[in-house]
């Protein structure tokens, strides 16, 4: 007599067989959107475990007085115009050179050989030191800060375009030499577009060496901006004040990134349809 | 137009091991309006040569002279990929080859684009256009320098056989028009015999193996009785040479 | 069957070889040069010797450094540090990063978070590590580990995430305990990211301890840069600082890219 083998769901009731359901969890409390806010109120509660644990460590609360005041009294405003301006000019003189020397490098073995290890010792050399020499240089005023965001930034320009520079597709290169394009053609239309990624990573890294070394410099040697205020702080023994500018500083470099180069680095990439540009959110230095 | 004169051209590439010989004692030439193949398998040193004639590159001995009828000749390039700037429209990547930059030259460019059957994607980007027709744009790119020399390096190797085959019409058709110069790579035997005016064979290690002229006449399509003979003789003799390299090895 | 190249041939290739050489390391030579002449015409003719000394005097005072035994004692102060740092970043930042990879419920938890670590500036390490700790080498660490984990997670999560499931499937198939599959799929996937965070972490990590041994640093290079600082020895300052340079480029390209060289050659790609 032959067997037939059935499988057939099992009866319902039965306390071995049952399958009880699991409650799933309201979408709302595992969406992404949810997941975010819950690390907001995560970091919150630690932060406050933290100022419990070091009493000399401010508290949320502490601090949102100052986060008021500063902001009512026109503090905020003012400091930051102060520190955006100058890092502004800084800025820009420090990706123009450091795109010219990004190119250089990375076009010719030779300027490799001459500029290259100059370029290491530029971004092995913490902003601290900038901040201080240039602070040594310039006195107070605005030249220091200035100054100290382009010694902090070129490196990383230079870095990241040289590298651009070099992931170019050679083939292009020996297409453009058999039809004997002029260097200048080449370099407006080939090189070019072909790093404009790659200057944007690069502006991206700048941007956050540049806004320390800002930061340090104001710190040091100046009587207005972002640093020099967080100073005030420090100086008249006000820990919430000087973690009131923190957060400011780092709710300001958040939104920047979030909303102004993120966007763009994507938009320079559009034509390689919708690939992105630099994945980590987090600097990555390269020698 | 451009006459090619290859003289004991040798090219050696340094290595670890010593020394690889591209190019070994290779002497042919190329007349006027001629369209030459070259073909021999991989490793014969067939780029390397086209190379050497575009200028890329420099021999180790001997020499290569274009005679351009007193001015210096023009070359065009045709790439086994398109190699389109990906940035760049269409037609601004003829643009970017040409000397100049004026409205007789934009028109020159569009009448080329035209010619290969891509009016209306002047303004488009590399990305949208198919494989296919990227490489015709990167023919009329070569065309439309008006070029007294034309080097092509195996350009339909990376195409659909029907791709190719449609392309390799388009070609004789612009060549039938404009009769240039052309040195033309490939290892493919079938496509020289339909393309060329003569065949340069060159053996592996860059030595060269037999020049074989072809007087068919054209337009010759690949069903024509007489071009599908030669193709056998000519493949009778390749299976030869190969025969040979086996029982040497 | 070719005609092997001829004697000229290869030795012409080799002279032109060798004079290409010879003319890069000429290049770099004339780098430096360069740089020392610039540093030097700075330091007597744009400024003065007292606020920007020359290359000759600081140089001299960093072989100074380097011979007494004080360069390599604070190097190894400020190294051990790191090192600590960088170990308790791995303790909390890996577990972060795997479960950063292997659910997007904690992906999206951490990500802010992260992404705030990374974006604190070193000033605030600096200040609190003096604030809270005292005169101490806790500080330090803190910092380090601080900067460091958002790394090693973010890292990590890539590692995770590009773990390939047919190797895991297979593994399965195949029904390898999991103790195997940790140590011959996971790990092996996972640790060249582990170690992209550190080489690429380190000079990051490098710079801020430093920075909070200048504020609250009992020893260190950081430390001994405060010191020179409080005696206004610009010199003292400058010739610190290249020994922080020289250690950090050292380790940057002798251990790091050594290291990273062996790490990657299973990937088969530049």
């Amino acid at each position: 007599m032959t067997t037939v083998q059935t499988h057939s769901p099992p009866t319902t009731g039965s306390p071995d067989h049952a399958i009880r359901p699991r409650r799933a969890l309201p979408r709302w409390l595992t969406s992404p959107l949810a997941a975010r806010l819950t690390s907001y109120v995560a970091g919150l509660l630690l932060w406050q475990l933290v100022a419990t644990i070091f009493d000399r460590f401010p508290a949320p609360l502490e601090i949102t007085s100052f986060l008021v005041g500063e902001v009512a009294e026109g503090h905020l405003v003012s400091n930051f115009a102060v520190t955006l301006n100058r890092f502004g000019q800084g800025m820009l003189i420090a990706v123009v050179i450091g795109v010219i020397l990004g190119i250089l490098i990375g076009s010719y073995r030779g300027a490799e050989a001459f500029l290259n290890d100059i370029n290491v010792v530029g971004l092995a050399i913490p902003a601290v030191i900038w901040a201080l020499l240039a602070t040594m240089w310039f006195g107070f005023g605005d030249r220091a800060p200035i100054v100290t965001v382009i010694l902090s930034a070129v490196p990383f320009v230079t870095v990241n375009v040289a590298q651009g520079v070099r992931a170019i597709d050679p083939r292009l290169g020996h297409m453009s030499a058999a039809f004997g394009v002029p260097a200048s053609r080449r370099l407006r239309h080939l090189t070019l577009p072909a790093i404009a990624g790659y200057v944007f990573a690069a502006i991206r890294f700048a941007v956050m060496s540049g806004w320390n070394g800002i930061l340090l410099s104001e710190w040091f040697g100046a009587t207005s901006g972002v640093g020099w205020r967080a100073r005030y702080w420090y100086d008249a023994n006000r820990m919430p004040g000087f973690l009131a500018w923190v957060v400011f500083f780092i709710v300001f470099m958040l939104l920047v990134d979030r909303g102004g180069l993120g966007a763009i680095a994507k938009r320079s990439f559009r034509w390689r349809d919708g690939d992105a540009a630099g994945t980590t959110d987090i600097v990555t230095e390269r020698v | 137009m451009a006459t090619v004169t290859i003289d004991k051209l040798r090219k050696v590439f340094p290595t670890a091991t010593g020394g690889h010989v591209a190019i070994d004692d290779v002497s042919f030439e190329i007349a006027d309006r001629q369209f030459t193949s070259l073909v021999g398998p991989s490793g014969c040193g067939k780029t390397t040569l086209l190379n050497i004639v575009s200028g890329v590159e420099c021999p180790s001995a001997g020499e290569v002279s274009i005679d351009a009828e007193g001015h210096q000749a023009r070359i065009g390039y045709v790439f086994q990929e398109p190699r389109l700037l990906p940035w760049r429209s269409i037609l601004d990547n003829m643009l970017y080859v040409q000397r100049t930059r004026d409205d007789a030259t934009v028109e020159r460019c569009r009448n080329y684009l035209e010619l290969v059957g891509l009016r209306g994607a002047e303004d488009k980007y590399p990305a949208q256009l198919s494989g296919g027709m990227q490489q015709r744009a990167g023919i009329a790119r070569a065309f439309s320098v008006e070029p007294d020399l034309l080097l092509m390096d195996e350009p339909f190797s990376h195409l659909d056989a029907i791709t190719a085959r449609s392309l390799r019409a388009h070609l004789q058709e612009l060549w039938l028009e404009t009769r240039k110069t052309v040195m033309f790579v490939t290892h493919d035997v079938m496509e020289a015999v339909e393309l060329s005016d003569e065949i340069v064979v060159l053996a592996p290690g860059g030595r060269l193996h037999e020049l074989i002229p072809v007087t068919l006449e054209r337009p010759r399509r690949a069903s024509d009785v007489a071009v599908a003979r030669l193709k056998a003789d000519i493949l009778g003799r390749f299976e030869q040479l190969e025969q040979q390299k086996m029982v040497t090895q | 069957m070719s005609t092997a190249p001829t004697l000229v041939e290869e030795a012409r290739d080799r002279s032109d070889r060798t004079r290409r050489r010879l003319r890069l390391a000429g290049l770099v030579v004339a780098g430096y040069l360069v740089a020392f002449a610039v540093w030097e015409f700075a330091s007597s003719t744009l400024f003065n010797p007292y606020v920007l000394p020359g290359p000759v005097a600081v140089l001299g005072t960093t072989w100074e450094l380097f011979v007494s035994g004080a360069a390599l004692f604070h190097f190894g102060a400020s190294i051990g540090k790191i090192a600590l740092g960088f170990t308790f970043a791995t303790l909390i930042g890996a577990p972060i990063g795997v479960a950063m990879g292997r659910s997007p419920y904690w992906r999206s938890f951490f990500h802010d978070p992260m992404m705030v670590a990374g974006n604190v500036p070193g000033l605030t390490y600096a200040v609190f590590g003096l604030v809270l700790f005292g005169i101490s080498d806790v500080g330090p660490v803190v910092a380090v580990t601080l900067v460091a984990m958002p790394y090693v997670a973010l890292n990590v999560c890539e590692g995770v995430e590009g773990v390939d499931p047919h190797l895991l499937e297979l593994s399965a198939v195949y029904e390898r305990p999991f103790g195997a599959v940790v140590r011959h799929v996971l790990v092996p996937s996972v640790a060249p990211f582990a170690f992209a965070a550190v080489r690429y972490g380190f000079a990051m990590a490098w710079k801020v301890g430093a920075l909070t041994e200048v504020f609250g640093g009992a020893s260190g290079i950081g430390f001994q840069i405060k010191h020179a600082y409080q005696e206004f020895s610009v010199t003292g300052v400058l010739a610190w600082t290249a020994v922080f340079v020289l250690a950090m480029v050292l380790i940057e390209k002798v251990v790091l890219a050594r290291l990273e060289a062996r790490f990657f050659s299973w990937r088969g790609d530049v």
